[in-house]
């Protein structure tokens, strides 16, 4: 894996909520994304795994702001392009399919017609060519009657082709890379299914990266080449996924594949492991390892000051004094 | 054992602009006293309008749901509100089901205000003990519903539910706005109240492997007909309707060494 190209890299990324005091949310964060990969991003709300995706596709909300690090992708660096250069590669080089497709669609207009601005936005074709791709787009995606379908709009389709749609707009430009921020989490699980076999078949077919937002770790185990784990802003752990499903070494990795229902796996005196406690607020982070307060194993070592994340061997990172 | 809920060929529909929909369609089952019966579908298979007719929200077209020896179905609204101290209702989204201009101990107390049970400082006392049950600071019963955490304030819906000590508690997909490790202290916690007070649940949801682990019976729902029922471990380990299998097999196993889906190789 390590041999293909990098394709995106991320050095010491920080992201703060500006106010009164500025509050971190994204801290320190380094993680790199190579040509063709497939890497999940797992954690719970307020992990800053959402964030760390609208900070690459320079899609921040207002009250949020990159301080710091730096955003490296194929060679150029995003955080130092202007408003059109960024443009030109969202959309086009980097695409996103968000998790509810009813709000990414626009309900006014037909489904062939948002295909058709995402491609004529990024190449100079006429209507007619881009409308014909639309309805190969369509197809691509598993569409049933792609001529009919090119012409509907969003509210006719069922959740799950409606995210087949926002799939074909996100290949519109053969991106590089596809950031699924919890792409299947409003679909039944049976359209999960077909939904996530798509998206994966069309990476690979089309050699795009994947960056998987997800906090669903069954999805990850399916899926993902490598997974990074999130809590409170930075990463904790970092591994390929089957070492991090065999061998997790970080507390919380290990809470939350305990906490994961598994058929079959009974407690002596409980339905399901769960992890003590909740996340930490942003504006109230523990000192040293935020996770120390929930964690069994935690002693004075812990809060003394923040783990520092170091290597394992190649492609394993930890950020926990006591794995 | 006579079963606690018992419903018979209950039929629910609604009608639309496009003709009538048979929503449920003859549906048939029992729960007993203290048991938790898992009711698993996908969207649009009934399962919450089938919820919503045991709580009195959706006046069924034909069929009996019975609790005890009450017939629900064409019960009046003021019969229904006594049956309330039996049965309760745990909705999916704690924070659109809790009245945001009401505090935590206003929103717990309002069952037993609403059937007049106990003096004023009984009922703070029950509050308190009830916040201290499921594992709320009874200090913070003057906070608002935003003042809570995800996990908390269905922490505020289950303390509501358990306010009147009923014998059946619907839960509709109680568990499935919430962060991974804050959903497993929440389903423990409805299984600690269920050997504590015998409560009997009804959990809908669209989560198998969850309900695998916590009901001890499933109940599979599709197009309006409970098409499989059985234990758990028969439903999971031996699934006989094809629908059962589908639904099976499309949940993503959290193990990469099998994978299920058809992902191609990386």
């Amino acid at each position: 894996m390590s041999s293909r190209p990098m394709l995106l890299e991320v050095r010491d990324l920080d992201v703060v909520l500006r106010g009164a005091r500025a509050t971190p949310v994204v801290r320190k964060l380094s993680f790199e994304i190579r040509r063709g990969e497939r890497l999940a991003v797992v954690g719970e709300s307020g992990c800053g795994k959402s964030v760390t995706s609208l900070a690459i596709m320079n899609l921040l909300p207002p009250a949020l702001s990159v301080t710091g690090g730096s955003l490296r992708f194929d060679g150029t660096e995003l955080t130092a392009l202007d408003a059109r250069a960024m443009r030109d590669i969202r959309g086009r080089r980097i695409a996103m399919v968000f998790q509810e497709p009813m709000t990414s669609l626009n309900p006014s207009m037909t489904i062939g017609h948002q295909i058709i601005e995402i491609i004529r936005a990024h190449e100079p074709v006429s209507k007619a060519a881009a409308r014909q791709r639309a309805i190969e787009l369509l197809e691509q995606v598993r569409l049933p009657d792609p001529h009919r379908m090119v012409d509907e709009y969003p509210h006719r389709l069922s959740g799950g082709q409606r995210q087949r749609v926002v799939i074909a707009i996100a290949i519109a430009c053969r991106p590089d890379l596809i950031i699924a921020d919890e792409p299947t989490t409003a679909l039944d699980v049976t359209i999960q299914a077909q939904i996530m076999t798509l998206l994966t078949s069309l990476q690979r077919d089309l050699g795009m990266a994947i960056m998987l937002i997800t906090h669903n770790l069954g999805l990850v185990a399916q899926v993902a080449d490598r997974v990074m784990v999130m809590y409170a802003g930075r990463k904790v752990e970092e591994a390929a996924v089957g070492d991090l499903f065999d061998q997790p070494r970080h507390p919380y990795t290990r809470g939350l594949l305990a906490a994961t229902p598994r058929p079959g796996r009974r407690f002596p005196d409980k339905v399901l492991q769960e992890i003590p406690g909740l996340v930490p607020s942003i504006y109230d982070l523990p000192p040293g390892c935020a996770f120390a307060p929930r964690c069994d194993l935690a002693t004075e070592r812990c809060s003394a000051g923040e783990p520092r994340l170091r290597s394992l061997g190649p492609g394993r990172e930890i950020a926990c004094v006591l794995a | 054992m006579s079963p606690l809920l018992s419903i018979r060929d209950l039929v629910c529909s609604f009608k639309t602009a496009r003709g009538v929909v048979r929503a449920v369609r003859g549906v048939s089952l029992d729960v007993f006293p203290g048991e938790t019966v898992g009711l698993v579908g996908e969207s649009g298979c009934g399962k919450t309008t089938l919820a919503k007719s045991i709580v009195g929200l959706v006046q069924p077209v034909s069929g009996s749901i019975r609790l005890d020896t009450t017939e629900l179905v064409g019960l009046s609204r003021t019969a229904r509100a006594s049956l309330a101290r039996d049965v309760q209702f745990i909705f999916q989204d704690p924070f659109s089901s809790l009245n945001p201009r009401r505090t935590a101990e206003a929103l717990i107390r309002e069952p037993l205000d609403v059937q007049r049970i106990g003096t004023a400082s009984e009922r703070t006392e029950r509050v308190e003990w009830l916040m201290h049950r499921v594992g709320l600071r009874p200090d913070w019963k003057r906070r608002y519903p935003h003042e809570f955490s995800g996990g908390q304030r269905q922490r505020i819906g289950i303390a509501r539910a358990l306010a009147l000590s009923p014998k059946l508690i619907v839960c509709d997909e109680p568990v499935s706005a919430l962060d991974v490790s804050v959903q497993a202290q929440v389903i423990n916690l409805l299984a600690d109240l269920q050997r504590e007070f015998n409560v009997a649940y009804l959990m809908i949801t669209h989560d198998l492997a969850l309900v695998e682990a916590f009901a001890r019976r499933i109940a599979v729902m599709s197009l309006g007909e409970i098409v499989e029922i059985g234990t758990s471990s028969e439903v999971w380990n031996a699934p006989k309707h094809p629908f059962t299998r589908q639904l099976i097999d499309a949940i993503p196993l959290p193990d990469p060494a099998r994978r299920s889906y058809a992902i191609p190789k990386g």
